[in-house]
């Protein structure tokens, strides 16, 4: 089976900016939107989902570690310790991963998912061989990033 | 009424019983476990006590024992009297039919508002 590189739509994105913001509001109660910084936050809190069958890549999501700490504040509404922190911002990739991926047509909507990855620490390079889009997001002051970086399987 | 929620993420556990509070169900009490081996120690001893749980939330890819192979050992071992609703970020997983095969009453995709719970709920445990 070969691989075809596949740079993602303006649309499939847009997609995404639509799923940010549903499960902020379904699950959070707190508006999440695209938001225009001159650079991405530093990341030091991530968690990646990836895709595998019908297309091959993955969804990354970075966190500061305050901005972690507000997400998993907001999931728990109330102080959450370190391993919580962790886990919220795997949920939150999960979830991310897995809502974007139903709203696509049948050649994506039937990949599967991994479960969370976390990682801790400096970003470390792109590693990645196929084409990605990175987005920064805002909530409640909070940037974190979402990218999305995927080749479909032909 | 007694719940037992299954989920790998504490985090998702925690959102889970505030999402059935704020459906409002009334909850007595409140098990977690983090995989289905978990859940079935669980389930064991809250049923030789007299105190299982009438309604289970329970997650698909888990560590250790999957929400499909929890839902078949619970079966082995005629504990399934509860109604199950799986819960999953996937909902075109091709898991979700085959836990509803193995004995899931239904399921609910994340992310979910408290009345997506709340209907559900409804539907599978005749509650609320």
């Amino acid at each position: 089976m070969s691989q075809t590189a596949q740079c993602i739509s303006a649309g499939q994105f847009n997609e995404m900016d639509e799923t940010v913001a549903e499960i902020f509001t379904a699950m959070l109660q707190i508006e999440c939107l695209p938001a225009h910084v001159p650079s991405a936050p530093d990341a030091e809190v991530r968690a990646r989902v990836r895709f595998s069958g019908t297309i091959e890549g993955e969804c990354v999501v970075s966190f500061s570690s305050e901005g972690a700490a507000s997400l998993a504040d907001a999931f728990l509404g109330s102080v959450a310790d370190d391993a919580m922190i962790g886990d919220a911002v795997g949920e939150l990739c999960n979830m991310l991963a897995g809502a974007w991926k139903r709203r696509m047509g049948p050649e994506i909507s039937t990949a599967s998912l991994s479960v969370p990855e976390l990682t801790r620490g400096i970003e470390q390079a792109d590693r990645l061989s196929q084409p990605d889009t990175l987005q920064t997001y805002e909530f409640a002051s909070t940037h974190f990033t979402v990218r999305l970086a995927f080749a479909l399987r032909s | 009424m007694r719940v037992l929620i299954i989920d790998d993420s504490a985090v998702m556990r925690k959102v889970v019983g505030k999402a059935l509070r704020e459906a409002g169900l009334e909850l007595d009490e409140v098990y977690e476990a983090g995989n289905g081996m978990e859940a079935i120690e669980v389930l064991l001893r809250s049923t030789a006590e007299g105190r299982a749980p009438g309604l289970i939330l329970c997650d698909i890819h888990m560590p250790k024992l999957d929400g499909i192979g929890f839902l078949r050992e619970r079966a082995m071992l005629g504990l399934d009297g509860a109604p199950v609703l799986m819960i999953t970020a996937d909902a075109s997983d091709p898991l979700v039919a085959a836990a509803i095969a193995a004995g899931a009453n239904g399921f609910v995709a994340k992310p979910f508002r408290a009345k997506q719970i709340c209907d559900s709920v409804r539907t599978v445990a005749g509650v609320l």
